[in-house]
């Protein structure tokens, strides 16, 4: 008990300054004094705000739009339909534009826009406007959506620019497949002693920030564009912003506050495009779009919906020898992020284990629902699981103890990929290990109506992909970290500072970072895919050492000797073997300047180590700079007579690389099971017909307070050789393990097996009744 | 219009006030006091609670009207003198703080318990945060905080 | 923000009366906003004036009159119910399904009066003053009636609350010796939920001879277009020897009586599957109350 929600670090902590200590939260006084400036919080002079009016049908023709009513409501400023603008955006597929054109895809889509002196005058304004629509069949299931014949959602598929890394299928539903083969699959089965073959299906689940999208756009009459907007990817967004206007980089400033959440729903382009057409057509006036939260549910993006069909051959003793895997996702009426989620996870889909059979097909489809995109874990938790679920069917038909079958199975450093990547630095095994020495695994035997469940996952990161950061320090010898990390809660700020502080030297309290803005801050990808610690952190490595460079010369000319006689060492530079104290940087900068004040700079670039899969093989070298890997073991108690869960404790044990900062990863590792938690029992957006019927908080449940169980988070710390003092990433896979072992504890403690998402208290009452009901209760039956 | 006089972080205030506007809107928009943040506006999340006479209470589901001559506290009237409540630097102590959205709400109606019931029990503030929803899921760490205060009574 | 309302604070219940008179369907209380505000955002309802009744004095007292009756003031907040049980040692399960309305937040402004007024087929205190034989106080100008709480609720979001009227008491009956209580409040989660299936249950043991049910009512929530009584399940409980066979045969009659529907939050098939778990529960823990009650009362 006392070890819950403390950190157990497998390997000690070397003999390191700051990597692997706890400081206080970089912005924690901000945040817990009310004055942390988020998107939300910014009002500007001549600021209007700006409404939406949406679309009550899915899938219609638009005949007319009447806004003159909306026009003469005192107030309003702008009133802009899709006839007025002719860009589309969309990154990897061209597809959406800024308000409905000609055509409805989803309930709820923007159609036209209001900017007035109010949001409330813009709200009823909006509501003023008349449209008429013309109903065109409609798609919502994806696999009808395959279907020859189908309605098609874009019939323009074939015109639209599609990423090069994607294969579209021009004149159907499918905006993206992907093919991945190893081995000979058939010959796979033909081997096995036993083939198992299961359908599962994961819900649409929602991100949930309890800070919607916002956006503040402002167009000078230079024809510069600056927006304020909580996005994870402020240079994604500048680039779809130019490609859309045509307009050079520089003409789009993006400035990111720290976020109030993210969890991969705001890695993509979203509200910003319509809220800069407003401003353009505001009289120089700036506008704000801040999404109510039942916009947030029905405009912003959704977890994909999955269906996977796994086939599994296995031998009498449990080794896997063929594994095929059909993923279906939904991703609703636009691309999205969607292309690139089924694209990497489908790397993933086999599972952590070294198979030697493969063969994985993923399938990304447009249907009428709304819009779905990556959440936290990027389509891999859709694929973990089918696969963990699975992984427990076969071990209790054949007998074999879920551990040992995992650990037969599991990836070792060496092992092949499908994609033919052979792997370093894997910690699987000890996760699996570890997870099991904490709860006692062999010797745990549950109470009644209780159950034990295991399950564990792995997740590559998006490579390759670049990071730039600018490290300033300053006469005083003080540091700035310039990068464009986003901060949303998972702690980036002090994993780069500590890195910073590490790399040079300089106490963690000296050094300050700065957050996101186009104009200043160096190129970032984006803050997704637990990405940052890995490739910022790197390209922070390369600023410091540039920086520490500059800084052995001037102390090189200082001493009269080659900088390969000097060290450095605690914030100071000497001769090596001498026992002075040396030089502080601000001395060093003050001998370089004087008489004058200046600051150094030291510059870093970082391209993670990947090669891009081949489009029509899914064959690299390298599939990821970095492969994260993590185990979770649940305990839970079941009322029989309800159906109702509740989960006792969960051990979450994640190799993330070398541990930078334990608080921090403690946070994601428990955030990450809360949230997993959700997934499982109690998160369903339920969509029908294309109408979401639960947008509020009310009716779409997360984990409260009281639902939150005891938590023992662990960290294995497989050193990655590449990764900033040996660290791979941690935000993303946190929560891939918890709905399979919530499903397996379950079987483990009343013996039924739930294929589809979520295990809601009435699913699990009506399966047990109807087991009870038949041959009578036998543990771990198939669905 | 309204015209009403409250107290706020302890400054008196009269404003005018449209019979509609909720609290939280006539602090963030009027006031100024951005602290109290609004996460659904339908009293389901708890990110906009402050403190009136001492009770937390969703101040998107309070109109401004109803606020002649309230006290209220908001995040920012919890610090003194430019130093940190005990509660506020617990949050950062105990890394409470993560996105940072829940923790004004979190801060206050933990900072009620508190004042109420200096011998609280975990299951106590467990329950009292009941509707004070984390996205980042901090839920342990949060009453860990909280609990150290108490610990140290 | 809200547009187009009026917003009226009477410092009376006769100004209050008289707003009523003249403003009638276009106007609507405002008690503790917990759910009218929604109502009011999510345009669910269109009045044209607000009254605040928080001004009035006396509305939110709780006390025990000359009787031994509980009187409580339709402004009473869940968290003041809760205090004022707690602090009485009496009405568990009112105090209890405060409690579990939304989270102690809400609890915070949600009063009992807004609570049955709204109507809502899942009201949580609602159930429990079905359990008791409670009465409620009407006033309009110039007339007073009283009426009681099992006539009250006439279907989803309607009430026998005429526009011109206002509730100004409840008042609950001194729970004879050896009553036990229960409050079952079934959910998705354990905070901010509304019931799927509630259950309240009072039960009385016979003086005499302690193993007889003397007295039961039993109510249900979320089950049926209104708060519901069960009372075919109350009918074969009376007047018995307790034993566990009832119990399952009062569960049955429940569910018969009951006209639960699917939304959302549940199947009607599942609701229905519940209420004999929860009344079987509910009985079982109210029935175990009564006993510690009358050993209580024997010291």
């Amino acid at each position: 008990m006392g070890r819950s929600d403390k950190i157990i670090l497998v390997e000690e902590t070397e003999n390191l300054r700051s990597i692997g200590k706890n400081y206080p939260r970089f912005e924690g006084v901000h945040k817990a004094s009310g004055s942390y400036i988020y998107t939300p919080d910014i009002s500007l002079p001549r600021m209007l705000y700006g409404k939406f009016r949406r679309s009550d049908v899915p899938h219609s023709k638009i005949v007319h739009i009447d806004t003159r009513k909306a026009k003469k409501v005192k107030g309003v400023v702008a009133v802009l339909t899709g006839a007025d603008l002719s860009f589309s955006f969309g990154i990897y597929v061209n597809d959406e534009p800024f308000l409905a054109r000609d055509k409805v895809r989803y309930m709820g889509e923007p159609v036209a826009a209001v900017s007035a002196i109010s949001a409330d005058i813009a709200a009823e304004a909006a509501e003023k406007i008349v449209i008429e629509y013309e109903e065109l069949e409609p798609v919502f299931d994806p696999v009808d959506a395959m279907q020859k014949g189908a309605p098609l959602v874009h019939p323009d598929l074939h015109e639209y620019h599609v990423e090069p890394i994607f294969q579209a299928k021009p004149h159907t539903n499918i905006c993206t497949f992907v093919h991945l083969e190893k081995g000979n699959i058939e010959k796979g089965f033909d081997d096995s002693y036993e083939i198992y073959e299961d359908k599962f299906q994961s819900q649409p689940t929602a991100h949930c920030p309890l800070e919607t999208h916002v956006t503040i756009a402002q167009v000078d009459l230079s024809g510069k564009i600056t927006i304020w907007t909580n996005t994870q990817a402020p240079f994604l967004v500048r680039r779809e912003l130019a490609k859309a206007f045509g307009l050079p980089l520089n003409k789009i400033r993006v400035i990111v506050r720290g976020l109030g959440g993210g969890f991969g729903g705001k890695s993509y382009t979203r509200i910003e495009p319509i809220t800069v057409a407003l401003a353009q057509h505001s009289n120089n006036r700036l506008v704000k779009i801040e999404l109510t939260r039942q916009e947030e549910f029905e405009i912003t993006v959704h977890k994909e919906p999955a269906k996977v069909y796994m086939k599994t051959g296995v031998t009498s003793d449990g080794i896997i020898l063929a594994r095929q895997v059909r993923a279906i996702y939904d991703a609703g009426a636009y691309a999205e992020g969607s292309p690139l989620v089924v694209r990497n996870a489908c790397f993933t889909a086999a599972g952590p284990y070294n198979i030697e059979h493969v063969l994985i097909e993923g399938y990304c489809v447009y249907t009428n629902n709304p819009i779905s995109g990556p959440l936290r874990g990027f389509g891999t938790p859709q694929l973990t699981w089918a696969y963990e679920s699975q992984m427990d069917i076969i071990a209790h038909k054949l007998g074999i103890d879920p551990l040992e079958i995992r650990l037969k199975n599991c990836l070792e450093e060496g092992h092949e990929m499908p994609s033919g990547e052979i792997l370093k630095s894997v910690g699987l095994r000890q996760t699996l290990e570890k997870a099991a020495e904490e709860i006692g695994w062999n010797d745990f035997l549950p109470k009644q109506d209780h159950g034990i469940g295991i399950a564990c996952c792995h997740k590559l990161s998006f490579s390759p992909a670049t990071s730039s950061a600018i490290v300033r320090i300053d006469e005083d010898g003080t540091v700035q970290v310039d990068c464009a990390t986003v901060e949303m809660g998972q702690g980036s700020n002090n994993t780069l500072i500590q890195i910073a502080s590490e790399s040079l030297g300089v106490p963690f309290e000296r050094i300050g970072i700065s957050s996101p803005d186009t104009d200043y801050s160096p190129y970032d990808q984006s803050t997704t895919a637990s990405r940052s610690t890995f490739t910022m952190g790197n390209a922070i490595i390369l600023a410091c050492e540039e920086l520490k460079q500059q800084l052995l010369n001037i102390a090189s000319r200082y001493y009269g000797v080659t900088s390969d006689k000097l060290e450095i060492f605690d914030g100071r530079i000497r001769p090596k073997d001498s026992d002075k104290s040396g030089l502080t940087y601000e001395d060093l900068i003050h001998q370089h300047f004087r008489p004058r004040k200046a600051s150094l700079v030291g510059k870093g670039i970082y391209t993670s180590n990947a090669v891009l899969a081949d489009v029509k093989t899914g064959k690299t070298p390298r599939a990821s700079a970095f492969w994260m890997y993590g185990t979770q073991i649940v305990l839970l108690k079941v009322d029989n007579d309800t159906g109702q869960v509740e989960v006792e404790k969960v051990v979450s044990v994640y190799d993330v690389g070398k541990v930078i900062n334990p608080q921090g990863v403690e946070g994601q590792i428990e955030g990450g099971v809360i949230q997993g938690l959700g997934d499982v029992l109690l998160e369903d957006l339920i969509i029908d017909e294309g109408k979401i019927l639960n947008p509020s908080f009310r009716d779409y449940h997360i984990v409260t307070m009281m639902d939150a169980p005891e938590i023992v988070p662990i960290c294995v710390e497989a050193s990655h050789d590449e990764g900033p003092f040996g660290a791979k990433g941690v935000g993303e896979l946190v929560l891939n393990a918890t709905a399979p072992a919530v499903a397996n504890a379950l079987s483990n403690a009343v013996g039924v097996r739930l294929h589809d998402l979520p295990l809601s208290q009435e699913k699990i009452f009506h399966k047990t009744r109807k087991n009870s009901n038949s041959t009578g209760a036998t543990h771990d039956t198939k669905n | 219009m309204h015209k009403i006089t409250l107290k706020v972080n302890g400054e008196m205030y009269s404003v005018l006030v449209e019979a509609g506007k909720t609290l939280v809107d006539l602090l963030r928009d009027d006031l100024q006091l951005t602290g109290s943040k609004k996460g659904c506006d339908m009293g389901d999340c708890g990110v906009c609670i402050v403190l009136v006479d001492g009770l937390p209470v969703n101040s998107c589901l309070v109109l401004a009207a109803e606020m002649e001559g309230k006290e209220i506290t908001t995040i920012e009237g919890l610090a003194q003198n430019g130093i940190l409540h005990p509660l506020q630097q617990a949050f950062i102590d105990h890394g409470a703080i993560q996105c940072g959205f829940c923790t004004p709400g979190m801060i206050l109606t933990a900072k009620e318990i508190l004042d109420q019931n200096p011998n609280a029990t975990k299951e106590d503030i467990r329950s009292a945060l009941a509707g004070n929803l984390c996205r980042c899921g901090g839920y342990n760490k949060i009453i860990k905080a909280t609990l150290s205060l108490i610990n140290k009574h | 923000m809200i547009r187009r309302i009026e917003y009226y604070r009477p410092d009376s219940l006769s100004e209050a009366l008289a707003l009523l008179e003249k403003y009638g369907e276009d106007l609507k209380v405002l008690a503790g906003g917990t759910n009218l505000l929604v109502q009011l955002k999510e345009k669910t309802i269109h009045p044209k004036v607000i009254m605040d009744i928080k001004n009035i004095p006396g509305l939110s007292s709780l006390k025990i009159n000359d009787k031994g009756e509980g009187c409580i003031g339709p402004l009473a907040t869940m968290r003041a119910i809760e205090h004022w049980c707690s602090s009485y040692g009496r009405y568990n399960s009112l105090r209890s399904a405060a409690q579990q309305l939304g989270s102690p937040v809400i609890g915070n402004r949600a009063t009992v009066g807004g609570n049955l007024c709204d109507g809502s087929p899942a009201a949580d205190t609602a159930i429990v003053l079905l359990s008791y034989d409670t009465k409620l106080v009407l006033n309009e100008l110039g007339k007073e009636r009283t009426v009681a709480l099992g006539d009250f609720f006439l279907c989803p979001h309607r009430v026998d609350l005429n526009p011109y009227e206002i509730l100004s008491q409840i008042t609950i009956p001194q729970l004879p010796v050896s009553t036990g209580e229960a409050f079952y409040k079934l959910g998705r989660r354990k905070a901010l939920h509304i019931a799927l299936v509630g259950v309240a249950v009072s039960i009385t043991r016979d003086v005499v001879s302690p193993q007889k049910i003397k007295n039961v009512r039993i109510a249900l929530s979320s089950v049926a277009p209104t708060p519901m009584r069960a009372k075919k399940a109350e009918g074969v409980l009376a007047g018995q020897e307790w034993n566990e066979d009832l119990l399952e045969e009062a569960g049955r009659l429940a569910a018969d009586a009951a006209s639960p529907i699917t939304d959302i939050r549940a199947t009607k098939e599942y609701r229905r599957a519940m209420i004999p778990v929860l009344v079987r529960r509910a009985l079982n823990e109210a029935w175990n109350n009564t006993e510690k009650k009358s050993g209580e009362t024997k010291e």
